[in-house]
């Protein structure tokens, strides 16, 4: 049972929505950037769960990707660099009857944020947040961010970057509490959907890493991964994805049962090859909304109540 | 207030022989404190006989005496913690100047306070007296040197063998001491006996009973001893009134303040000494279905609290100066995107970590202004333990009605003091309802700025048709990220004019005092009081001087010009750092001022003058009473 | 179940139903304080009790802000018409009212001999006023003028939304045995509606057999701690608390598909006791043959999918009524199922329709209580 504002939501359910419902603003990406089809596989999403678009937040951050909220017509909130996490958890934990996501790129997520993801996961607040990885600062240039591989050349770091890249698929399972985390690629669209599909329906704090080319500036880093798919080993299993229609073009699969953490953590590690698919997931982990939540009053009740606490006070 | 209070040592009851029946003192005010080292639970016996004496109807005003660190060092100076409590016939506004008796657990607190010039000359001290004959030599030479420093300030030094005599009913007399000292203090003011030992059972509530029997058997064991072998008996009659009173300290007031607006989700992380509104709020708040959220950092509390507001009811979050730059970023979002948002800071001494657990005014000019880029808000300053309360009512009301973020800034002498104020007629209408959900009519924007006032109806998400993003980026009036020069001129303009229509429905403030004369002081906050009560001592002297207080600083009350020219002086009292007029290369020019004259000065182009301190205590009446004195008729900087 | 201390085991089944309740209170609450909203910024200030400018500004602005001049320049609403003021006030007002009524509202005594579809359809009729005064002051709210909806006409249960019975308000009815006639309760467990029976004096054996379903929670205990069942549950439940003697079952949808998860029967009596009291002893007989049946096929089945396993059930003893919650959107844990005792369900495949519940649903078909018809 979904939570509930008040009664006057309980009305319009029968009213079914189509991806036309959720166009925004003309997105403003550079032409060829995977933010785009982050964007038509996530308003497929939403058609396909017929979200109402009042009832949607997308909270997002600083960075090419955090114009998101912009470009899909729901409730967004375009806020500082680093800080959507906190915002979206304020939104869910006022409001549990709305539906967020939270749309962060890599500088945002894993360098200017990482306190709050850190954290994030451990409340494990029921809401998707997406982390669009093109392993490079692109709005403002070419800057090095925590997951641009070691060498790669940029204009921060023109020797190349000096340290290995930071793992957030790694760190994420490794925080308690982590309830579900997954990773796909634009490229794929089919299993992104699938993956924002289980993301969105597993209830707490969805991880979800998207990799994702940026023609711009790091075309050599992803840019010519869709033609290489032996580079890509499929994590397939009932209770995560399993797709039949990517079969034959990924033939290199991998059952995992996503609920061994153990075994996620060993996957995530090991970079020899890039994995996509649900690493872990716990739908029975504590969330945070749910442990705080509690039961509404009206304005005439509450002042019964203050009156009986201040009458602790009383002289 | 016009009474200079009699000086202890002065009366001539005081001899070396017992009476057979004590002198009884009567008095208008009286002022205590208790002193030991942290842990040995001076604060309690403190805060019981002020809420003791609150609920027998005296007026009283608590002040903590705190040590920055949990458990300082035994026996040191620094680590002298403990209460003052100042008890009044009639209302009291302030924590005084000095006290005029003290209980004190070590001769080392004692001294701390001696130093601080805490003490009325002649003051009566009650002492622990096991450390005089104690089997350290070191200790005993300690003994020895503080009487010797304390003798010559001709006190009144009473032995209380507190430790031997409590080893009679504990093993650990350090555990239980302060109930023995507080029976000594309830026999001597006459306390009520049935209260203080229901203030000891609530305090003990969560432990077993026999903790609080046994404290009960201790404060009847002080009684005893208080009776055999003290002289005096001090006696502040009580002036009842006609009003229902409650009493707390300024921290429990916002927190029921909050309650009593509405609020639902309190942000924060812990800090000093704004933590205790979130620990009030922690026992209380779930039961009126509001949470209080420990976020992982300052700056995640400002978010979580701006999430909330941006989806639902106004929240609000709490912090002290630390926090406050932290959450400085979140508080430009919060301007930029117009969403309510009320933050409390319980102001302490800066910069940096400053003076954690004392007072300071310093953050006025940087909760103004202190946000980079353009960022018109509210300022709202309570000035006394009421108004920590009502201001949240009205802050809430003024960040949901202006999309505004309003700062309220409070103190370590508002949050820790204890004051009995007119219990609060509560309305309905204080409460904030639920957020609107109804649908936004075709057409409407998210900023759609009445260019008369600035004001727009804001859409919370829910409501159907009012899709938008809210953007921290400079944007039109339907939030689209501005690509045209003058869109920031005209947003900018709406989100300063709203600030000022606050402003333009403000009343002049009112003078105390006569409306012209010599000198007029300014305070804001928790100084009113002491302000007051020296503006009134002077007057009684024939002085020529009034006071005005301000509580809104940003829009900034109206009328302060006019005001400022029936006076020949102006000047500002606040607890920041200001230069002296004549100190090493201060100019006229470049010398550093009082925030509050500094704002005043920029926005009457009067030239207000200042007076102020920065010694981590509150402002003494006696204090600002001299420089009323010293500037009075002498027309200062001008 | 002790039937000397009626008013303790209601209270105890009150606090099992805990999250239902809340959740429909809270909702009122949310509402009544949505049209407060309403009226604070579409009614004239200070005319018409949502407080005047001052009063909502507090006593902190009392002597600092001029209250009329902030009406003038600040407080500039759209007052709507009279009328609408007056049908969101009837609104407000009807729904403080029901919060007021606590738990009252939960509970609801069959009188002896009377109907317990009309008592249980009557209460909730009654604390589904909620949902009418929700409509008219949503039908005021939106612009659309005050209906003959407003004040809070009844409606019934059978007229409530698909949302609205997600929402549904639980209720606990004390009923005599003699009057235990469920039939009529079928069309009432629907969305997240929960009824809980406290069953009196003589009554027949398993008078719930005959609602089971397969969305459909349906249990029958003596152990008022068997309660706690329903909680987390989020579809329609139908439980008797029944005096010692009686069927103890429990048909819980969590447990996975087919009869042989769901259904677990800890006590079967051997047959209708022939004693006096015990009304429309035929009906008795059918719904406890019925119940045999369905767990003769389920006890069948799972011996036939892994013979080595004996049902776990039978010596389950008072487990079969804590089932596990299921937490998550409704359509996850479906997708997921609930992992069913292990030693039952070890080798069956979920993906494939239990042999149990092929030949359970025929033998239904057979019975006119087929899942063609009521689903």
């Amino acid at each position: 049972m979904s939570a509930v504002c008040s009664l006057f939501q309980l009305h319009d359910e029968s009213r079914e929505y189509g991806m036309g419902d959720y166009e925004g603003a003309q997105a403003r990406w550079c032409p060829g950037c995977g933010d785009h089809s982050v964007l038509s596989a996530t308003q497929r999403l939403l058609a396909r769960e017929n979200l109402p678009p009042e009832k949607t937040v997308f909270v997002s951050g600083i960075g090419c990707s955090s114009r998101f909220p912009h470009y899909i017509n729901t409730y967004g909130f375009h806020g500082v660099h680093g800080r959507a996490l906190p915002v979206a958890t304020g939104v869910k934990l006022h409001r549990p009857d709305l539906h967020v996501f939270v749309v962060m790129g890599d500088g945002d997520c894993i360098s200017i944020g990482a306190g709050h993801w850190i954290h994030a996961i451990r409340y494990n607040v029921d809401m998707v947040a997406l982390l669009l990885d093109n392993e490079i600062y692109g709005l403002t240039k070419m800057q090095t961010s925590p997951t641009t591989p070691q060498g790669y050349v940029t204009n921060t770091q023109p020797r190349g970057s000096y340290l290995p890249p930071m793992n957030p698929i790694e760190a994420t399972l490794g925080v308690t509490n982590a309830s579900f985390v997954a990773q796909t690629a634009e490229w794929v669209p089919a299993h992104m959907l699938a993956t924002m599909e289980a993301a969105y329906r597993h209830p707490g704090f969805s991880f979800v890493r998207i990799l994702q080319r940026c023609p711009h500036f790091t075309d050599d880093l992803f840019g010519e991964l869709p033609k290489h798919p032996e580079r890509v080993q499929l994590l397939v299993h009932e209770h995560g994805i399993d797709l039949e229609a990517l079969e034959g073009r990924f033939p290199n699969r991998l059952a995992h049962d996503p609920a061994d953490l153990d075994e996620a953590r060993r996957l995530a590690e090991d970079a020899s090859v890039i994995r996509l698919g649900v690493f872990f997931r716990d739908d029975s982990r504590p969330r945070y909304e749910e442990t705080r939540h509690l039961p509404a009053y009206t304005a005439p009740e509450k002042l019964e109540l203050l009156e009986r606490e201040l009458d602790r006070y009383a002289v | 207030m016009s009474t200079r209070l009699p000086v202890v040592g002065d009366d001539p009851v005081f001899s070396a022989e017992q009476p057979s029946s004590p002198r009884v003192l009567e008095r208008a005010q009286y002022t205590v404190e208790v002193v030991s080292d942290s842990g040995e639970g001076a604060q309690s016996c403190g805060q019981i006989l002020g809420t003791v004496s609150a609920k027998m109807g005296n007026g009283v005003w608590t002040v903590e005496i705190i040590p920055a660190e949990v458990q300082p060092p035994p026996r040191n100076p620094a680590g002298a913690s403990g209460n003052r409590v100042r008890i009044g016939s009639g209302p009291v506004t302030n924590w005084g100047d000095r006290t005029d008796l003290i209980v004190a657990f070590n001769e080392q607190a004692l001294l701390a306070r001696h130093r601080l010039d805490a003490l009325e000359p002649g003051a009566v001290i009650l002492i622990e007296s096991m450390w005089q004959d104690h089997d350290d030599e070191g200790i005993r030479a300690e003994w020895s040197a503080a009487m010797e420093e304390l003798g010559a300030a001709g006190y009144r030094i009473i032995h209380v063998p507190a430790h031997e005599q409590c080893l009679a009913l504990t093993e650990n007399p350090y555990l239980g001491k302060n109930m023995f000292m507080l029976g000594i203090l309830t026999e001597l003011f006459d306390r009520d006996t049935a209260l203080i030992g229901a203030q000891i059972r609530h305090r003990f509530r969560k432990k077993d009973e026999s903790v609080a029997e046994r404290s009960i058997d201790l404060l009847e064991l002080g009684i005893a001893w208080a009776r055999e072998n003290l002289d005096f008996r001090v006696s502040v009659p009580p002036v009842p009134g006609d009003r229902d009173m409650v009493v707390m300290n300024g921290n429990q007031a916002v927190a029921l303040g909050a309650v009593a607006a509405g609020m639902e989700l309190a942000a924060m992380y812990p800090i000093t000494p704004a933590t205790s509104v979130s620990h009030q709020l922690g026992e209380m708040f779930e039961r009126f279905g509001g949470i209080v959220h420990q976020a992982e950092d300052e700056i995640a509390a400002a978010g979580v609290a701006i999430g909330a507001s941006y989806a639902g009811k106004t929240a609000f979050t709490i912090t002290s100066g630390p926090g406050l730059a932290l959450k400085t970023e979140f508080l430009g979002l919060a301007v930029m995107t117009e969403t309510p948002l009320v933050l409390v800071d319980v102001q302490r001494g800066g910069p940096s970590t400053g003076l954690p657990t004392k007072v300071e005014q310093s953050d006025l000019l940087a909760a103004i202004f202190g946000q980079p880029g353009d960022a018109p808000h509210v300022v709202l300053a309570p000035a006394t333990i009421e108004e920590c309360f009502h201001v949240m009512v009205t802050a809430r009301r003024i960040a949901e009605t202006f999309r505004a973020l309003v700062i309220v800034l409070s103190d370590a002498n508002l949050a820790t003091g204890v004051q009995p104020f007119p219990r609060p007629e509560l309305d309905q209408a204080w409460i904030a309802s639920a957020p609107d959900q109804s649908p936004v009519p075709e057409g409407k924007a998210p900023y759609a700025w009445d260019e008369q006032t600035g004001l727009s109806q804001r859409f919370i998400p829910g409501q159907p048709g009012g899709m938008f993003t809210v953007t921290g980026l400079a944007h039109d009036e339907r939030s689209k990220v501005a690509y045209t020069s003058d869109i920031n001129q005209w947003s900018s303009a709406m989100r300063s004019r709203k600030i000022a229509v606050l402003g333009q429905t403000l009343r002049p403030p009112s003078l105390n005092g006569d409306d012209a004369g010599d000198l007029l002081i300014v305070g804001w906050g928790s100084t009113k009081g002491a302000i007051e009560e020296a503006v009134a001592r002077a007057r009684d002297e024939g002085l020529s001087v009034s006071s005005l207080h301000l509580t809104f600083l940003s829009p900034l009350e109206p009328g302060l010009a006019e005001i400022f020219s029936r006076f020949q002086k102006v000047m500002t009292v606040e607890i920041n750092y200001s230069d002296e007029p004549d100190g090493p290369f201060v100019t006229h020019q470049n010398r550093r001022r009082g925030q509050l004259s500094w704002l005043l000065r920029a926005q009457t182009l009067v030239d207000v003058d200042c007076w102020t301190r920065v010694l981590g205590e509150p402002l003494r009446p006696g204090a600002i009473l001299e420089v009323i004195r010293s500037n009075c008729g002498a027309g200062g900087e001008r | 179940m002790p039937s000397d201390d009626r008013e303790g085991t209601t209270a105890r089944v009150l606090t099992a139903l805990t999250g239902s309740r809340e959740a429909f209170d809270s909702a009122l609450a949310r509402t009544a304080e949505e049209v407060r909203a309403f009226l604070e910024a579409h009614s004239d200030p200070g005319t018409d009790g949502s407080g005047s400018v001052a009063a909502r500004l507090g006593a902190f602005a009392g002597a600092r802000i001029d209250a009329a001049r902030f009406t003038d320049l600040v407080e500039r609403g759209e007052p709507a018409d009279r009328q609408t003021i007056h049908a969101a006030q009837e609104a407000w007002t009807g729904l403080v009212a029901l919060r007021k009524r606590g738990t009252e509202l939960y509970v609801a005594r069959v009188p002896a001999g009377g109907d317990l579809t009309e008592t249980v359809s009557a209460a909730l009729t009654e604390s589904g006023r909620g949902f009418a005064l929700a409509r008219a002051a949503r039908f005021v709210r939106d612009g659309k003028g005050p209906t003959d909806q407003s004040g809070g006409h009844p409606l019934l249960p059978r007229e409530w939304s698909t949302a609205e019975r997600a929402l549904a308000p639980p209720l606990v009815v004390e009923v005599d045995g003699a009057d235990l006639r469920v039939g009529g309760l079928a069309d009432l467990l629907e969305g997240g509606q929960k009824l809980v029976l406290i069953v009196r004096g003589p009554a027949p054996p398993a008078p719930l057999a005959r609602l089971i379903r397969p969305w459909l929670l349906v249990a029958q205990t003596a152990d008022p701690e068997g309660v706690d069942a329903l909680g987390g549950f989020a579809g329609p439940a139908i439980l008797a608390l029944m005096p010692e003697e009686a069927a103890v079952f429990s048909h819980d949808p969590r447990r996975g598909s087919g009869y042989a998860r769901r259904l677990l029967v800890e006590h079967v009596p051997e047959a209708v006791p022939v004693r006096a009291g015990v009304p429309r002893p035929t009906a008795a007989a059918e719904d406890l043959e019925h119940l045999r049946e369905l767990w003769r096929l389920a006890t069948l089945a799972v011996e036939g999918a892994a013979a080595e396993t004996p049902p776990t059930a039978v010596t389950a003893g008072g487990s079969a009524l804590r089932g596990v919650a299921a937490p998550g959107k409704p359509s996850e844990a479906a997708q997921l199922g609930s992992a069913p005792p292990e030693s039952v369900a070890a080798d069956l495949d979920p993906a494939e329709p239990h042999p149990a519940d092929r030949l359970a649903g025929w033998l239904l078909e057979q019975a006119g209580l087929g899942a063609g018809g009521g689903g």
